[in-house]
Parts: C-alpha cells; sequence; structure tokens
C-alpha cells in the first residue's frame, strides 16, 4: 500500500527529471539527522524538513477534513480501530498517535500520514473480501509509520510525494476523468525495501493477532488483479518500487517459508456485514468519477449475489446511460483498461458510436428497476431524461413529474423543472 | 515553466555586392509579397476561449453571479523534482484572484453576490463540503475534455455536452444567481536554490557572449461563466504567464477575463466607485 496513486499532473511534473539529483543527494547527506523517529512540530530537535513536513502532513489531514473527503461513519472507524488495535506494537514511536479514517474516494490506495493518521479509500474496502485482508493493510501503514518510513522518505527523491497525493485526492483527482490512469502508479513513493519490510512485519503482526496470513496475503493478488498494467517494472519512475505482482509473490513465498500450515481466522462473513453499507456509495463514486464501465461491473457483480436487487438494476442502468452521455470518459476509461497512456480518437469514436446501445441498455435496465420498485426515483429520472434526449415528451413530463413527486428534496430539482418547462414549451 | 529566450551576438558579415538587377527584383517581389498576404483572409490566431454559440441570448438573462471558493494550487519546485505546496500562497493568491475577477465582472454590468460557499459558511456541514468539492470535480471533468484538442478556432463553439450537469442546482440556489463562476489558479515558483542556479548559468552564458532570460515562475488561471440551472458552460477562458520576478495575479487574470464580451449581460449597473480601470496590463 503506502502513498501510491499520483495524478497526471503530479506524475508529468515528477517526469521533468532534473539533472541536479547528485547535488541535492550531497546536500542531504549533509542535513539528515535521526532515522526512524517521527518527530512532534514542536520537537525542537527535529530538522527544519521534518518540521516543516509534520506541519503539511497535519493541513493535509485538515484539508481532507474541510473538503467533506473523510466518511463520517463512527460505527465503521470503531471497526477499524478494533482491528488495527491488536496490530499495533505495545509503544509507538514519539509524535505518533495512530487514528484510522475512511475516506469518500474510489480509489485502492491506503496511505499514512506521518504524525499516524492512516486513511482507507471506499474504494479499497470494497474489493477486500474478508478481515485478514483488511488486518493485512492496516498492519502494512502501521508498520511504515512506525519504522518512521515517512521520514527517511522525508530526505529521498520523493520527499513530498504526500504533499501531491493529497492534492490530488482533495480534489478527486486533478485530471478529471483521467484520474483512473494512476491505477497504473499504484504502489510508488515507499522504495521497495520499505514496501518488503512493511510486507513481512504486517505479516507477522497479523499471524500473532490470529489471522490465517496466507488469506492476509492474497489482498496483493486482490488488488493486482484490478490494477491494469501491474507489470514489474513496467514504469521507470516506480522500477525502484515493487509491483503488486512482485510483493504478492514475496507474501506468499514469506508465508510458505515461515508461516506454513499456521492457518488462522478470516473472517470474510464479520467484514462483509461492516463494509456493505458502503457498495452503494461506492458506485455513486464511480459514476461521479465518469468510471462508468466500472460502476457498471460492480453493479452487475451485485446484481449476481441478489438480482432482485432494484438499486442494482438502475445503477447499471445509470451506468450505462452516462456511458451513453459522456463518450469520451468512456474512451479514457478503456483506453486506461487497455494499458493505454494516450487517448487515441480511435476509442472516443468506437465510444460514439456505442452511444445509441447504451441508452437502450440503459432503458431497459431502468425498466428493471421499476419492475422491482415502482417508487425507484432514479428509475423514473432516468426513463425521463432518456424520452426527453429522444424527443419524446409525453413521456418525459410523466416521468420527471412522478422523480420530483417521489424525490421532491432532490439536488438536481431546478434542472429537472427547468426541462419540464421547457418541454410544456415545445 | 515556459522554455527560456536566448538571443545571439554575432559578428557582422561583408556584404557582397548586389546589381541593380537584383535589386530591382527584389523589391519588385516583395511588394507583390505584401500585395498578396493583403489580399488574402488572414486565419485567426488560435484560442483558448471557448463560448456556446448561443452565449450572446444566454446572457441576456444573467443578470447576477456568484463566485465560486477558487481552487487554487502554488507549488514550490525544487531541486530533484522536489514539490512543496506554498499554502500562505494560496490563500493570498486566492483572495486576489476573486478581487480581480469580481472587479472585471462588476465591469460587465453584473451583479457579483457570495456564494456563501467559503470554509466559514460550510463549517460542520461536511455533506455540502463534499457536494462542492464533487461539483469542483465535475467541473475539472469538464474543462479536460474542453481543453483536450488544445486551442482552436475563434469561431469554434461549445456543443450541448460542454456541461457539468445538474448537480450545480444546490449551489446557484444557494446563491439565488443565473451564473456561477468557477476560477483555476495553478502557480509554480522556482525555490531560491533553482533560482540561484539559474543566476549561476546566466553568468556562465553572458561571459559566453549569450544573454540568457529564464523565468523563476509562472502562472495559469482558467476562468468558467457556468449556467446556475442547467450546469452548461456558457463562456470558459485560460491564461498563462511566466515572470522573471514575483507572481502578478491581476496581469493572468486579466488575460483571461478580457475576451467575455461586455456588452451582452443585462444585469444593472455597478456602483461607478466599484469599477476599476479596465485596461489589460501589457506584457
Amino acid at each position: 500500500m503506502g502513498v501510491c496513486a499520483f495524478s497526471i499532473m503530479s506524475m508529468q511534473m515528477l517526469r521533468g527529471a532534473s539533472t541536479w539529483r547528485i547535488l541535492v543527494l550531497l546536500l542531504a547527506a549533509g542535513c539528515a539527522s535521526r532515522s526512524g523517529q517521527t518527530p512532534r512540530v514542536d520537537d525542537t530537535s527535529a530538522s527544519d524538513d521534518e518540521r516543516a513536513m509534520l506541519a503539511e502532513a497535519q493541513l493535509s489531514a485538515a484539508e481532507l477534513e474541510s473538503r467533506g473527503i473523510v466518511l463520517d461513519d463512527p460505527e465503521l472507524t470503531a471497526y477499524l480501530t478494533r482491528v488495527a488495535a491488536p496490530l499495533a506494537p505495545p509503544v509507538l514511536p514519539p509524535g505518533v498517535a495512530l487514528r484510522y479514517h475512511v475516506i469518500r474516494s474510489a480509489d485502492v490506495t491506503a496511505f499514512a500520514l506521518p504524525q499516524g493518521d492512516v486513511y482507507l479509500p471506499i474504494g479499497l474496502l470494497v474489493q477486500l473480501e474478508n478481515e485478514a485482508q483488511l488486518a493485512q493493510v492496516l498492519g502494512h501503514e502501521m508498520t511504515h509509520l512506525v519504522a518512521g518510513h515517512p521520514i527517511d522518505r522525508a530526505r529521498s527523491r520523493r520527499r513530498k510525494a504526500v504533499a501531491v497525493q493529497v492534492a490530488s485526492i482533495a480534489t478527486l483527482g486533478v485530471a478529471g476523468v483521467l484520474a483512473t490512469v494512476p491505477y497504473r502508479a499504484s504502489v510508488a513513493s515507499y522504495g521497495r525495501d520499505q514496501e518488503e519490510e512493511a510486507d513481512a512485519v504486517a505479516l507477522d503482526r497479523v499471524r500473532a493477532a490470529g489471522y490465517d496470513p496466507a488469506a492476509a496475503a492474497s489482498v496483493y493478488d486482490r488488488l493486482a488483479a484490478m490494477i491494469p498494467g501491474d507489470e514489474p517494472g513496467g514504469d521507470s519512475i516506480y522500477s525502484t518500487h515493487p509491483s503488486l505482482t512482485e510483493r504478492s509473490a514475496f507474501a506468499r513465498q514469506r508465508v510458505a517459508d515461515t508461516m506454513s500450515g499456521a492457518g488462522g481466522r478470516v473472517d470474510a462473513k464479520t467484514y462483509r456485514a461492516q463494509t456493505a453499507a458502503l457498495d452503494r456509495e461506492y458506485v455513486r463514486l464511480l459514476l461521479q468519477a465518469q468510471r462508468f464501465g466500472a460502476a457498471r461491473r460492480y453493479a452487475e457483480r451485485t446484481l449476481a449475489r441478489d438480482p432482485s436487487d432494484a438499486w442494482a438494476h438502475c445503477a447499471v442502468a445509470r451506468a450505462h446511460h452516462g456511458a451513453a452521455d459522456n463518450p469520451v470518459a468512456m474512451a479514457v476509461e478503456r483506453a486506461v483498461l487497455e494499458g493505454q497512456t494516450e487517448l487515441d480518437e480511435t476509442y472516443v469514436t468506437a465510444a460514439q458510436a456505442a452511444a445509441s446501445d447504451e441508452r437502450e441498455h440503459a432503458g431497459a435496465a431502468y425498466q428493471r428497476c421499476l419492475a422491482l420498485d415502482a417508487r425507484a426515483p432514479a428509475a423514473h429520472r432516468g426513463l425521463g431524461l432518456l424520452a426527453h434526449q429522444r424527443g419524446d415528451r409525453d413521456t418525459a413530463q410523466r416521468e420527471l413529474a412522478q422523480y420530483l413527486a417521489l424525490a421532491p428534496d432532490a439536488a438536481d430539482r431546478c434542472y429537472i423543472l427547468r426541462l419540464l418547462s421547457m418541454s410544456g414549451e415545445n | 515553466m515556459a522554455p527560456h529566450a536566448t538571443t545571439g551576438r554575432g559578428s557582422q558579415r561583408p556584404r557582397r555586392r548586389r546589381g541593380a538587377a537584383r535589386v530591382r527584383l527584389r523589391v519588385v517581389l516583395s511588394l507583390a509579397a505584401i500585395a498578396v498576404t493583403s489580399c488574402t483572409e488572414r486565419p485567426f490566431a488560435m484560442s483558448p476561449e471557448r463560448r456556446r454559440k448561443d452565449l450572446v441570448d444566454r446572457a441576456a438573462a444573467v443578470q447576477r453571479v456568484a463566485l465560486l471558493p477558487p481552487q487554487v494550487k502554488v507549488w514550490e519546485l525544487g531541486f530533484n523534482d522536489d514539490l512543496t505546496r506554498l499554502r500562505d500562497l494560496e490563500t493570498r493568491f486566492g483572495e486576489q484572484v476573486m478581487e480581480y475577477v469580481a472587479a472585471h465582472l462588476g465591469r460587465l454590468s453584473l451583479a457579483v453576490q457570495p456564494a456563501r460557499l467559503e470554509p466559514s459558511d460550510l463549517q460542520g456541514d461536511r455533506e455540502l463540503s463534499f457536494q462542492l468539492t464533487e461539483l469542483f470535480q465535475s467541473y475539472d471533468q469538464l474543462s479536460w475534455r474542453l481543453y483536450r484538442g488544445g486551442d482552436q478556432q475563434p469561431s469554434a463553439t461549445m456543443g450541448d455536452d460542454a456541461t457539468i450537469g445538474p448537480a450545480i442546482c444546490l449551489f446557484g440556489g444557494r446563491a439565488g444567481v443565473e451564473a456561477l463562476v468557477f476560477t483555476r489558479f495553478v502557480a509554480f515558483s522556482k525555490s531560491t536554490a533553482m533560482r540561484g542556479k539559474d543566476t549561476f548559468f546566466r553568468v556562465l552564458a553572458a561571459l559566453g557572449g549569450v544573454a540568457i532570460r529564464t523565468p523563476s515562475a509562472a502562472a495559469t488561471v482558467e476562468v468558467a461563466l457556468i449556467d446556475s440551472q442547467s450546469g452548461e458552460a456558457l463562456w470558459v477562458n485560460r491564461a498563462s504567464a511566466t515572470y522573471t520576478g514575483d507572481i502578478d495575479v491581476d496581469f493572468v487574470v486579466a488575460h483571461a477575463m478580457y475576451p467575455l464580451p461586455r456588452d451582452i449581460f443585462s444585469g444593472p449597473d455597478p456602483p461607478a466607485a466599484a469599477v476599476p480601470d479596465n485596461s489589460v496590463p501589457s506584457p
């Protein structure tokens, strides 16, 4: 895990490789102070760069809060704290107070700030299968903090990675639809040795806490399957950093070498019960991020478990509808999935050509949603907008009016009223 | 950063004598070239400005606008790809961007109202804060789509898909305006060490007879006028500048705002005292 996601902008900026690296390393060598400890902001023995980094980290935490990115769910936060408690060492380094937060992001990357704030995005939590995997993620981030890796990083070439990432997350992806691309850079910022140390220590702690280490180690396979282009050494910027595939192999080997047949708890049901409520928010975040393909696939996964879930049918419909209305976003998503780093116009043309099919699929899925729940506002809204787009004034009027009747406080009320008045005038 | 400009100081070369016929031929050819160019329709310079085809009609309904809190990022560029956010400057530049954009809009007969979406207004309302964050995300998506093709002919117009969606209703209603103004300001400033490196090379180049002028900072501003009910973009523009000294926010904001037509809005006249100078600073 570690600090992983980079926006396109930050990647480009970081790609502007400086020729002054050697000089800075020489300067940094002269300034380096302690290693492996996280000082407080008011710690007079801390170096200027350490104090500046901590001050920036605290501002970053405040920024995530002020933008409403941190999910306000005390029950879920308490659950994370309970799972993390047996993983923590008895004594924490000075300046570190562990706190766990869920953030409203469809990303799959956890990260930690040096003062002890650990952030787990909804996109990651919905992909994990059990509590053992969650424990591995928490143990990993905790190890980075306890081992002082953020401080070490402060003296390394990627010293401001946290600031860049928080700036990206705080705006939900600087590059808008291209926010999907950072998947490729899923593991970055910490070096290979530090990542392996964090993985190994986390596995030891997870096992000591009574979890099945093999189940915990499977988290890397789970995440690697989600990240396109996660091949070892695939990107020169991250070539010093192991890919998830490599980390999976490392974790499996460590389990085989030192914990063979250890067994332990997996707690899949408990985990699912605690996190099931995140499914809908995850799909909503994906739709908002214009990742319509991912939203449809996740909603269809929900439908595979429960075909009578009206909400999931509506989510599938909204994903198709969004894809029809935003072919460029659909093209970007397809290009990223296929490992492209630039958007070729053929993807856009293909997405535009598929728009009418997408609208048909959307209409059918809205109807299935309505068949299961005749009072589903999203279905009436979607059918009304589809009718408006094809010029069917009567259906548009009826469905949109029904939508407003069912959802009188809808955030888009003024927009719907405007459409109603426009179709009335026509 | 923009590439630096270089000027050479070459030695003078002896001129060859030319025949009178050759001189006459050159004069004739030059006159012919001037005549041809003046008769041909010259292409307009490409522009980052984007406007709706029906901007004039739509603008007639706009009397009141509200400025959303600007999205400001200021980075210090250090050695070794080191990036540091300059939060103090972000705050200061954010205030300046708001002030200058409001002043420009005021000169266009628009009533500029508070959006009531500053951090102090949102205190404690986590959900509204997040909705605002998502609204900015939607704007970023729109902006990316609008500018992915680079500059375009001034005659090109935005299509109906240039919209950030109906989620804007909530904020337009809260502010009680016909249009919302989105502003984005991104700046980079070189660290003292980087500036020192530039100075070192400038001196080195000067010793070799070459003058180098390297910018120490750069800024880009984007301003967008968005219909507060439909989320459609009415007008969007970008401007960028490099600086050899400190960042001048007014300079770049003025360049971004200048192409917005001034006689298309129907709002009440603002108080005369609140109208600052309309001149665009020369580069």
